[in-house]
């Protein structure tokens, strides 16, 4: 039976709250799951290549089709390999491939933590002298955190190789000249700076997503709304993370063209 | 011995334990009859620690529980194991890996022993056959043996049952049944059971008890329960006759 004395989304809040008092917690105190983590990370890599493979091929024939027409009408395509692998590497791969992480993947986790809540698996584990934040909610933040990085540099290349080969065909620019200038004016602190994003944001988008597993659901239709809070909480917090970032990051010209 | 003394447990303005005191003497089989939805595992739920109750107290073999801290309510429970309602399997593992959960996790006991264990405890429920199978695969009597045999896993001193036969059919209740029998035979385990199933309580039950209106209102031995002119025949177990009649329903 479920304590409704607080509306939803105070609820929510309430619960992603706590998730993020009891991660810490947990992390002090409990055990360290290294097994359960590396099994989360090669869960999350096989559940989520695929989705950032095709959605990292989109993102490239994307930005290299804008890049190419606006770059025409203002006679500067011939730049359409700088600013396509600029945008790549410095918004894109991140902003896309975290959608398609919350998407793909936190959401896959507020389900199963919810259903498990719901079916009473978690007061099993509990009965059982397990405690859930160690065995479900730990190793799923900690994969996640490091999973994502790797996912948005695999984007980087499917991204930049996807433009690169279309490039060719719709804007008539050759291989050689698209990767002439890319690099020339782009430097590893790009690289950098989206990486250390990807990890952060990897951790606060898993750690709401998992943390909303245990929002009090008592069926189908209200588990099926947690999910979509899920989704937009984790939208928010990624546009909120990378803006604050971004605008730190421009501050220190750390992730500004050179 | 499990007691507890004046238990208040509310859900927003809601009060479902109203002052409830019970005594679960050890060795013996109680069984808490009562409506659905009345509190009776919310009972069990306080006892283990998954529900905060109000107010109230609980000792578990003579030691306070609800004043105590984390450490010590870990250990006070640890000789406590319940099977759930519909027995709450991890949908994520098969038969074998789900029973030898506990052990594994806690790490109590080297792969060879914790097999060997899982084999013995599969062997006792019957379900041996099924070691290979994910829950999805199983009917609601399996998946309530597989949830048994993880249960005494941790070989509990207390084991507690919630609604053990809800939605199985007569055979596999009656399998259920006599398993809990035969696990507190064997095992020695002191047994709660909470169920509306008359026919369960006649089976197991040593002791009755009849939660209503948030208070456990009688407690009798199954003998006394089952006459006629006892308050828990009369207020439960006829109360399906009365209303049919009442209905002019009646069966001749």
């Amino acid at each position: 039976m479920i304590n409704r004395t607080k509306s939803e989304w105070a609820l929510a809040r309430d619960t992603i709250l706590t998730a993020y008092k009891d991660f810490f917690f947990w992390l002090y105190m409990g055990h360290f799951p290294a097994r359960e983590i590396w099994n989360q990370f090669r869960q999350v890599i096989n559940d989520g290549w695929l989705t950032v493979f095709w959605g990292s091929v989109v993102q490239g024939i994307f930005v290299m089709w804008l890049g190419g027409f606006y770059g025409e009408q203002f006679g500067g395509y011939r730049w359409l390999g700088t600013i396509t692998v600029f945008a790549v590497l410095r918004e894109f791969s991140v902003l896309m491939t975290s959608v398609l992480f919350a998407a793909r993947i936190g959401t896959a986790f507020t389900v199963e933590v919810g259903s498990m809540q719901m079916t009473e698996q978690i007061a099993a584990l509990k009965i059982m002298d397990v405690e859930p934040h160690t065995y479900l909610v730990i190793p799923r933040v900690l994969a996640s955190t490091l999973a994502l990085p790797v996912f948005v540099g695999f984007s980087f290349g499917v991204a930049i190789i996807s433009s690169w080969m279309l490039s060719d065909i719709f804007w008539d620019i050759s291989f050689q000249q698209f990767f002439l200038n890319a690099f020339n004016y782009i430097g590893g602190d790009i690289v950098t700076n989206s990486l250390v994003r990807s990890f952060i944001i990897g951790f606060v988008l898993s750690l709401n997503a998992v943390g909303l597993g245990f929002y009090p659901c008592d069926g189908a239709q209200e588990l099926g709304r947690t999910t979509t809070k899920s989704m937009v909480v984790n939208i928010f917090s990624l546009l909120l993370i990378d803006l604050a970032i971004g605008m730190a990051s421009t501050q220190l010209s750390m992730g500004a063209p050179s | 011995m499990i007691v507890a003394e004046d238990l208040w447990v509310k859900f927003g303005s809601k009060e479902v334990l109203k002052g409830l005191n019970i005594e679960i003497p050890e060795g013996r089989t109680t069984v808490i009859l009562g409506k659905s939805g009345i509190g009776k595992s919310v009972l069990l739920k306080c006892i283990l620690g998954l529900l905060q109750p109000v107010s109230g107290r609980i000792f578990i073999d003579g030691s306070e529980f609800l004043s105590a801290g984390k450490a010590q309510k870990k250990q006070m429970t640890a000789c406590i194991g319940m099977l759930l309602q519909n027995g709450a399997l991890f949908d994520s593992m098969n038969v074998e890996e789900n029973i030898a959960f506990p052990l594994a996790y806690h790490k109590k006991a080297p792969p060879a022993e914790i097999r060997r264990k899982v084999l013995e405890y599969a062997e006792l429920v019957g379900i041996q056959d099924s070691l290979h199978l994910m829950p999805k695969d199983l009917s609601g009597g399996m998946r309530r043996k597989v949830a048994l045999a993880r249960a005494i896993m941790l070989q509990p001193r207390y084991l507690f049952y919630d609604e053990p036969t809800t939605g199985l059919d007569p055979t596999s209740s009656a399998i259920v049944e006599i398993l809990i029998r035969q696990l507190k035979e064997q095992l020695d385990i002191t047994t709660l059971v909470v169920t509306h199933d008359i026919d369960l309580v006649a089976f197991l039950g040593e002791d009755v008890a009849l939660l209503d209106e948030g208070k456990i209102l009688y407690k009798q031995t199954r003998e006394e329960a089952f006459r006629e002119d006892s308050p828990i025949y009369r207020s439960f177990i006829a109360s399906r006759k009365r209303i049919q009649n009442e209905q002019g329903f009646t069966n001749d």
